[in-house]
C-alpha cells in the first residue's frame, strides 16, 4: 500500500491511518540497557503498530525532531511545547528496515547517556538481542543484569 | 487527507448540538493494553505507543510516538485483578524518582498488589487525555 503525502499532516492523523490500514509486526528484537547503576536492566520491545509505520516509510518524522523536544523540556522554565510542528511539517522518514527501525528506537526511547557511550566502561551498558535469549520467566526479575561476560557479536 | 469535513459544530434532529471542540479535546490520544508477565512488557494492542520498557516488576515505561504538549496529561487505566488478588493499576507521576517521572515523552507505571508489593499484572489497560504537542 501506498503512503499517502502525509508532509505537513499532523503525526497523530497519520498514525490513525497506519492503525487503519497497516498490519502490526512484532519484532523478535529486544533491546536491555542498563542506565543506572543502582538499577536492575531494562527491556525494551518495540510496540508493533508503531514497527509497521517504521518499515512503511513515509509515516514517522526524524529522530533528531524528538531530540529537539526532549532539549525543550529540559528548559527549567518549561511549560509546553512550541515546537510541536517539527513532528507535523518535518519530512517523513522514509522507509527503515526493522534492523534500522530498532537503531532508531534505540535513540528515540532510551537515555542518550546510554547509547552515546554503551560499549564505554567495564560492559555493554546495552545489548540487542534476539526475544528468546532472554529469561523466559520473571523470576528474581529486579536482579537482572547484564552479564560480565557477555560475547558480542561484530 | 481526503474526506476532511471542517465544522466547529454537529447537530442531531432531536438531541441537540456539540461543539466538535469537545470530540477532539475529550478523545484519547493514546491508549493500550500490556502484559507485565512477559519479558520487555509488549502491548497487546494500542494506539500513538512507539515502545514498551520492563523496567521492573510492575513498572513499565511507555513512549508516546506523539508526544504531548505538556506533562499534565490524564490517565485511566485499569488492571487485570483474577490472577493477582488486589492487583492495582498505578504511576510513577510526579515529583519522585527523577527517572520515572512524567514527561511530555513518556511515563511510567506502578502496578502493585493490595499490599503495596510492585507487582507485574497479566492484563492491564488505560487511555491518556490531552493535548498533543
Amino acid at each position: 500500500m501506498q503512503t499517502p503525502d502525509f508532509k505537513g499532516t499532523h503525526l497523530f492523523d497519520r498514525l490513525c491511518w497506519a492503525k487503519e490500514n497497516l498490519e502490526p509486526h512484532q519484532s523478535d528484537y529486544r533491546v536491555v540497557f542498563e542506565d543506572s547503576v543502582d538499577e536492575c536492566a531494562k527491556i525494551l520491545v518495540p510496540d508493533p503498530n508503531w514497527m509497521a509505520c517504521a518499515l512503511q516509510g513515509g509515516i514517522l518524522p526524524p529522530v533528531w525532531v524528538y531530540w529537539e523536544l526532549a532539549k525543550d523540556e529540559a528548559q527549567p522554565d518549561f511549560k509546553k511545547h512550541n515546537r510541536g510542528y517539527l513532528l507535523h511539517n518535518t519530512e517523513p522518514m522514509p522507509a527503515m528496515t526493522e534492523e534500522e527501525a530498532i537503531e532508531y528506537l534505540i535513540q528515540k526511547d532510551i537515555p542518550q547517556h546510554v547509547w552515546q557511550s554503551w560499549n564505554e566502561g567495564n560492559k555493554p551498558k546495552m545489548v540487542i538481542c534476539k526475544k528468546e535469549q532472554l529469561p523466559q520467566t520473571r523470576e528474581w526479575r529486579n536482579a537482572w543484569r547484564i552479564s560480565d561476560d557477555l560475547e558480542l557479536a561484530a | 487527507m481526503a474526506g476532511k469535513i471542517i465544522a466547529d459544530q454537529i447537530e442531531h434532529s432531536t438531541a441537540g448540538s456539540l461543539d466538535t471542540q469537545y470530540v477532539v479535546n475529550g478523545s484519547a490520544k493514546a491508549w493500550a493494553s500490556i502484559d507485565q508477565t512477559s519479558t520487555g512488557h509488549p502491548v497487546y494492542d494500542s494506539l500513538n505507543v512507539s515502545a514498551t520498557a520492563d523496567v521492573t516488576a510492575g513498572t513499565t515505561k511507555v513512549s508516546f510516538t506523539n508526544a504531548f504538549s505538556n506533562a499534565n496529561y490524564s490517565l485511566a487505566g485499569v488492571g487485570q485483578t483474577r490472577e493477582h488478588s488486589g492487583a492495582n493499576f498505578g504511576l510513577w507521576g510526579k515529583s519522585t524518582v527523577s527517572s520515572r517521572q512524567m514527561t511530555t515523552a513518556d511515563f511510567h507505571t506502578r502496578n502493585v498488589s493490595s499490599s503495596g508489593v510492585d507487582t507485574d499484572i497479566t492484563y492491564f489497560g488505560f487511555a491518556v487525555y490531552g493535548g498533543l504537542a
